[in-house]
């Protein structure tokens, strides 16, 4: 089956779109149909327990609740590393890496990519490749990356591609590879052609990469219009935690006295925020700083 | 046959596609609008050309200049340069869309096709339009030249393929004219646009729709066209017909366009049906097809080179190659066999370097368009095993002589994979349904099955009896006389095997990587290439020269590799013998390249310590660079890298890292600075060369030193003329420590005596047994012999020992520096060679003086009449205006550990500056450096800039799904350096420091003086976090660290007289006075000396008024404020007197205690703040610096970093 349309639509971001390429099926056995039409759910935050009876469905239901209360027990015991599919293991996967479980994330990736069964793999090594460069395990990310596309002796369908195409995008911008070339007309192209929260965003982050402070003003304003901000309020939403966290780089950038509230609200919004880790983080150590020449 | 993608792009819909001739560049048309140029090579997007207004259809590169043309819905023709990215001009004429722009081979001419039912021929360089052709009754949707003669073929919706003559056009624009005629034709073209230039030849008809493309053949007189008919039509043509030959049939949807294959017998077309076709010309039969899940193909072109091929589609292009170009080879002693371009055996002789002519002609074996995989040589039988692509093989016996390409007698052809060799009379074949290997005689019968657990990928010769199964994710050396394993290495998708010359090593390579392992695979070294790597070879002394797509490299088994040569045309090596590399060139030819082996066998030589040989080398080859040295000193040999190198410091510095005390006082002697002369006095010292560290010691006059080292090495004579000399120059400590030295009693005594230190004189005396001495200075001092009570365990007797050095000693080895191998063997003979190296000049001081220097902040030399906020009546200064809080962005949180790798640590390992350290995240060791650096110890007012230094370099890119913890990015300093060591974070430059020293200026004019005193306070922050990369900028950041500290100083002195109560008159005008003494910029200094000159003269104190207003009119010169100061001035100078005594000399050189705002004048101790540079009477050592607020005054430091 041709997943593509859906494919592209879900990983630009157009979560609404996606779910209408799925509904064009017609099909409700589908594994791959089910996973995307799910993720999107999830997305959308239209997401409603029991929808599907299958094995994965009832993972889904147990993953939408790990989500609310971050209790992951349920989800691990219902999903077995050694014997589940690459979806389902996708589902674990991800729960760990939000808890920050690193490498027990890395390891469930792993197992199903390796796995004989070849649906859900491309989708893993996405995850995989992320959770191998927020463990800072930048050159275990380019290995996997180059053995999974090697391993596909150029006979990948363009709807993997399009995975995988992701999947080094990332590995380059946390490697500051091709940053003003491939890397950010790769998101340049994308923001162009599937306009969403999602790939504006993308695009934001090389232009502060990139240090390019009106460019990066320029998105922010678009993303602060009406289009983005009240006609499609779910997804910014979904993306304000990461919108603040861009904002708040291009404030010091620029040097603007927004700096303090935009911190403040990202704390106050998402406190499981990579930035706000951090920033609680580097406070203390500075604090520790404070305290050791106070002494 | 096969497709190999090389290259993909993403984007909109592409509509055209064009190969530059030279460069791996191919144009793409978007329907976007936008034009693309790629390196396929390297993936990356070097332009984008906007212009069109709406699709962009058609697309051609010139053959031969930096020029391309482009064409679209919006009627024009665009040429646009390469040398600029900018389009040279825009030809009008045609009335809608233009399919199809394309260049003449030779002459200065475009043709296009448009849906005005027109074609059009232009002149680029005169930008003419020459011939408008007209015929067609519908969209012409192709038109191109003829490759040789004067011909165009067309293609129409009006269902025809159209071919004209155009000798007459091109006659008349190239036969010389006279100016009447050309006036005449122009004339003419204007009437009828040149009807008469243009015939149509043969008009094609045979389609049923509409006819998308028609081309020629490249030689032949053969036309092929692709239609909406879903069709592929050939035609041939003579010289005065054209008629149909066949039909390819097979599209599911329009035909849009079609080729024919440069080299090949072969068409290729792109249909709407999602597929590529590839037919057999001569039998207009289906070869193979390409389809794509969900793009459409609309165009496809020939690179008119090499083979490739690029394909448009709705998502982008895909640039590919039908199918494999290495030649099979292999290497049978000083032979190499291998199949050419026509699918003959031949075999070159690499000690004659001949090719022999062709055994034999393969053609006959597998299928007709598809290269064989590999082939396996039997020097006993002379034989050959060649592994064809549709899984099978053949064993062919070679004729004794090569008479030409015989066609094969008794060839064995049987289904299997991967024959090879492996043995005089056995072969092994891998059955890949049985998953199993079967060793065969030579008549092909099984002698035996081996199962193989793993998927094999290929087999490739293991030496004797073994073979390498390359398996997916390892290779296994396998016996195949006893059926087992003898050893295997995890390395992925190995392709291709390099065998040592001497069977000891092995080279495994992989698209990206090669994996060097030893005869029984155990690993050497593995390394990656970003470009792809296409063969290998090892020359004698194992080294592994190899080729990637575009250059031959070579690696060490150490894993040291570098660039030998960049190759224009991909080659592949067969063997390497001493400075020739034979290849085999995609055209099956061997080619034969000579390269310069001495970098890497300088190299190999250093790493076997075969100094003879480096020595050799350095003599023999004019081997320097930047690399080479870099490379000699990481590698631990200075000595060597000093051979190579001409600057004085570099030098200097490398032959004191190993004990070069000859060379390095040489440089010494040029560098001639303190620190230099320190240095090698101390290694000078350890060698025990005392000689070298009299001469420094004495160059340097370091006295104490010298006496020291003459008295430990016994040197009498020069001991005792340190004393006289000490003596001459009247320096007490001096000549009392030469006493001692010289165990000189009489003279110390007299020292003590002559100093004022009767007392000590005497017991000198007394001590000694000097008795008439000693009753001398008891004399002297008033005093009688019994008023002195001695110790009572006093003894006379010395126990001090005669120095047991009878002779000075000269030398004294702590430390043995032998001359090295190389220095003997070289030194001075490599004079002439010169090496760029880089200079680090030391941090110039900072000037003191603001007000003369050249602006660098807005206000500074704006003096005059300009209002501003002071008020400087000579009423009471009234300033209570409320000043701006600074925002404290500080929060307290819990500690948890991030680990960070890769990036940061490059940055650490480039520089150390506090800066780089804060964005790093090493806060902890940036606190250190500024600690040792300025003394700073109090961190708290820093903690916002630290952090903003750190969440400035980084970025937060969402993950997929959104729920996931988003991956950190890092904004560097240079987006894409181009070097490693200029891997910095970004961090903010000097425009924020002197943008905050204007806003602190614009806060001081409004009298803002609490505001202003936090801003510039703010200043002395932010220098402290500046990584600077050039002199001018550290210049900048250090004068405004002194602009602060004086603004700071002198806003304070104000404030805290505007605080003061109002009958303390004194210390009211004292500091209105010390206000004055800080370094403002002159028309903010005005401001203080007018104060001081009201307030003086208020108070009656009309001399110190007098010098204010003095002082004031220097600055100011005309306008009110200088009138009101002339009046005062005089009217003081007729008063004369003062009624007030201030603790303040107007003439006198003093600074100002920035804590008890006191005059320090010269000669009473101070101490300094070593971040601001603030002065404070002694008494306030060790407290906080009322500056900056953050720096411990007086702290030892070695001064703030801030130069990267």
């Amino acid at each position: 089956m041709d997943y593509f349309s859906i494919k592209q639509n879900y990983y630009a971001g157009d979560f609404a779109q996606a779910l209408t390429e799925v509904q064009k099926f017609n099909k409700t056995e589908d594994d791959t149909l089910l996973f995307y039409k799910m993720k999107c759910d999830l997305a959308l935050g239209t997401y409603s327990k029991g929808a599907s009876h299958g094995s994965l469905g009832k993972k889904f239901d147990l993953y939408a609740k790990f989500l609310q209360d971050r209790d992951i027990s349920a989800l691990e015991k219902s999903i077995a590393v050694d014997s589940s599919s690459p979806y389902e293991l996708n589902l674990l996967a991800s729960a760990q890496a939000v808890l920050g479980q690193l490498d027990d994330s890395l390891e469930t990736c792993v197992a199903g990519i390796d796995s004989d069964d070849v649906t859900g793999t491309t989708e893993l090594l996405l995850l995989g490749i992320q959770v191998t460069l927020l463990n800072g395990q930048f050159s275990i990310a380019q290995t996997m990356l180059e053995n999974f596309i090697s391993g596909q002796e150029g006979e990948v369908s363009s709807e993997d591609e399009l995975i995988i195409n992701l999947a080094e995008s990332y590995v380059k911008f946390a490697t500051n590879e091709d940053t003003t070339s491939s890397n950010f007309y790769y998101f340049e192209e994308l923001a162009q052609t599937f306009p969403s929260w999602k790939t504006q965003l993308s695009l934001l982050n090389m232009h502060l990469q990139q240090v390019n402070i009106e460019e990066s003003r320029g998105i922010v304003q678009l993303l602060e219009s009406d289009y983005y901000a009240v006609e499609q309020k779910e997804a910014a939403a979904v993306y304000r935690p990461h919108f603040l966290a861009s904002k708040i780089t291009l404030a010091i950038l620029e040097g603007s006295s927004d700096l303090p509230l935009l911190r403040e609200e990202l704390i106050k919004l998402d406190p499981h925020h990579r930035y706000v880790v951090s920033h609680k983080n580097i406070n203390a150590k500075f604090d520790d700083v404070i305290a050791k020449y106070k002494a | 046959m096969k497709m190999l993608t090389k290259f993909e792009s993403k984007s909109t819909r592409a509509k055209g596609i064009a190969f530059h001739p030279s460069r791996p560049w191919v144009l793409v048309a978007l329907f976007s609008s936008t034009i693309q140029l790629w390196d396929y090579r390297m993936g990356t997007l070097l332009h984008r050309f906007e212009g069109h207004e709406g699709p962009v259809r058609g697309i051609d590169f010139h053959p031969t200049q930096p020029i391309f043309a482009s064409s679209g819905d919006d009627s024009t023709i665009k040429l646009w340069s390469l040398d600029t990215n900018k389009c040279l001009y825009t030809f009008t004429g045609h009335l809608d869309y233009i399919r199809t722009v394309f260049f003449h081979k030779e002459l200065p001419w475009i043709i296009s096709a448009s849906d005005d039912q027109t074609i059009r021929i232009w002149n680029w360089q005169n930008r003419k339009e020459l011939a408008c052709i007209t015929g067609h009754n519908h969209f012409v949707m192709c038109a191109q030249f003829h490759p040789t003669e004067d011909l165009v073929v067309s293609a129409s919706l009006d269902e025809t393929v159209r071919v004209w003559d155009i000798s007459a056009l091109r006659k008349k624009h190239s036969a010389p004219v006279d100016r009447l005629e050309e006036m005449m034709i122009q004339q003419q073209n204007l009437l009828d646009s040149g009807f008469g230039d243009y015939v149509v030849k043969f008009i094609l008809e045979g389609h049923t729709r509409g006819v998308n493309w028609a081309t020629f053949h490249p030689t032949l007189p053969l036309i092929v066209s692709g239609s909406d008919d879903r069709q592929v039509k050939l035609w041939r043509m003579s010289a005065t017909k054209a008629w149909e030959v066949d039909t390819c049939r097979g599209h599911s949807n329009n035909v849009d366009c079609v080729i024919f294959h440069p080299h090949q017998n072969l068409i290729i077309s792109a249909g709407e049906d999602k597929t590529l076709r590839v037919w057999d010309l001569d039998k207009r039969m289906p070869v193979k097809q390409f389809k794509r899940d969900d793009d459409r193909f609309w165009l496809i072109a020939a690179h008119p080179h090499i083979n490739l091929f690029g394909a448009a589609h709705d998502s982008g292009i895909m640039i590919f190659k039908l199918d494999r170009e290495r030649p099979p080879n292999v290497v049978h002693q000083n032979q190499l066999i291998f199949v050419n371009k026509s699918k003959q055996i031949q075999a070159f002789d690499f000690q004659k370097k001949v090719t022999s002519l062709p055994y034999i002609n393969l053609k006959g074996i597998g299928e007709l368009w598809s290269s064989f995989r590999n082939i396996s040589y039997n020097p006993s039988q002379h034989s050959v095993l060649v592994n064809t692509a549709d899984d099978k093989f053949a064993l062919v016996v070679l004729p004794k002589q090569p008479t030409g390409a015989v066609e094969p007698n008794g060839a064995i052809i049987d289904k299997g994979n991967f024959a090879t060799f492996v043995a005089r009379n056995r072969f092994v074949v891998y059955s890949k349904t049985a998953e199993s290997l079967e060793v065969r005689t030579l008549d092909n019968k099984v002698t035996k099955t081996l199962k193989i657990e793993d998927p094999v990928k290929d087999i490739a010769h293991g030496g004797p009896g073994a073979i390498l199964l390359l398996h997916p994710r390892q290779v296994v050396l396998y016996d195949v006389q006893q059926g087992k394993k003898l050893g295997s290495i995890s390395a992925k998708n190995v392709k291709y095997v390099s065998w040592s010359n001497d069977g000891q090593y092995v080279a495994l390579m992989s698209k990206h990587t090669i994996t060097i392992a030893t005869r029984r695979l155990e690993m050497v070294n593995s390394m990656h290439e970003t470009i792809r790597i296409k063969s290998a070879a090892w020359d004698e002394s194992n080294v592994l020269i190899y080729s990637t797509l575009n250059h031959i490299r070579y690696s060490l088994l150490n894993g040291d590799r570098g660039i030998i040569k960049t190759l224009e045309n991909t080659l592949y090596i067969t063997k390497v013998q001493d400075k020739a590399v034979y290849t085999l060139n995609r055209e099956g030819e061997v080619e034969i390249l000579n390269i310069d082996p001495t970098e890497y066998r300088f190299k190999k030589a250093l790493i076997n310590k075969n100094f003879p040989e480096v020595f050799k080398i350095i003599n023999n080859s004019n081997l320097v660079g930047q690399n080479i040295i870099s490379y000699l000193q990481k590698s631990g040999y200075p000595e060597i890298a000093l051979q190579f190198v001409q600057d004085p410091q570099v030098r200097f510095d490398l032959a004191l890292e190993y004990g070069n005390l000859e060379t390095a006082l040489e440089e010494a002697k040029k560098i001639d600075n303190s620190l230099v002369w320190e240095k090698l006095n101390q290694e000078a010292i350890n060698q025990g060369n005392l000689e070298l560290s009299e001469m420094i010691n004495q160059n340097q006059q370091k006295f104490d030193k010298l006496s020291f080292l003459y008295l430990l090495s016994g040197a009498n004579t020069k001991l005792s003329k340190m004393g006289s000399i000490a003596e001459h120059r009247g320096d007490v400590s001096s000549m009392l420590l030469n006493s001692f030295y010289n165990n000189d009693v009489s003279s110390r005594a007299r020292i003590f005596a002559n100093a004022g230190s009767l007392p000590l004189a005497f017991a000198v005396a007394r001590a000694n047994n000097d008795k008439s001495q000693a009753a001398e200075y008891l004399e002297q001092a008033g005093f009688d012999e019994q008023d002195i009570v001695l110790p009572k365990k006093y003894k006379s007797n010395s126990s001090l020992k005669v120095p047991v050095v009878s002779e000075p000693l000269a030398k004294w080895p702590l430390r043995q520096a032998e001359q090295s191998y190389y220095e003997k063997a070289l030194s001075g003979q490599f004079g002439d060679l010169s090496v760029e190296e880089e200079e680090h000049n030391a941090g110039s001081s900072a000037a003191t003086g603001f007000g003369d220097e050249e602006p660098v902040f807005d206000d500074e030399d704006v003096v005059g009449e300009e209002e501003d906020a002071w008020d400087l009546g000579t009423e009471d200064l009234d300033i209570g205006e409320p000043v701006e809080e600074v925002e404290d962005g500080e929060t307290n949180n819990e500690t948890f550990a991030v680990e960070e790798k890769s990036e940061v640590s490059v940055w650490v390992k480039n520089s150390k500056l506090p800066a780089v350290l804060a964005a790093a995240g090493a806060f902890d060791a940036a606190a250190q450096a500024l600690n040792k650096q300025a003394g700073i110890v109090h961190f708290e007012p820093l903690k916002e800039y630290f952090i903003n230094s750190y969440e400035g370099a980084r970025t937060y890119l969402s993950g997929t799904p959104a729920e996931l913890p988003t991956v950190e990015g890092f904004i560097r300093s240079i987006a894409d350096p181009d070097n490693e060591t200029d891997v910095l974070p970004h961090l903010g430059d000097i425009s924020v420091v002197t943008g905050k020293i204007n806003e602190g200026f614009k806060l001081f004019k409004a009298n803002k003086l609490e505001g202003a005193i936090e801003v510039f306070r703010e200043v002395i922050y932010r220098i402290i976090l500046l990584a600077i990369n050039n002199e001018e900028d550290e210049e900048t950041a250090r004068h405004a660290l002194e602009v602060a500290r004086e603004y700071i100083l002198g806003l304070s002195i104000e404030l805290k007289r505007r605080s003061l109560a109002a009958d303390d008159v004194k210390r009211n005008l004292e500091l209105a006075a010390y206000f004055t003494r800080a370094n403002l910029i002159p028309s903010h200094r005005s401001n203080a000396l007018q104060v001081a000159m009201s307030q003086n003269f208020k108070h009656k104190n009309f001399v110190q008024a007098s010098y204010f207003a003095g002082e004031f009119l220097k600055i100011v010169t005309t306008g009110p404020r200088a009138e009101q100061a002339r009046k005062i001035k005089n009217k003081a100078d007729m008063m004369a007197n003062d009624a007030i005594p201030l603790d303040f000399d107007p003439y006198a050189n003093f600074d100002i205690c920035c804590a008890s705002y006191t005059p320090i004048y010269k000669d009473t101790p101070f101490v300094v703040d070593p971040l601001t540079g603030a002065k404070y009477q002694a008494s306030e050592k060790n407290h906080l610096d009322k500056i900056a607020l953050i720096s411990k005054i007086g702290a030892p430091a070695s001064g703030l970093r801030i130069h990267l």
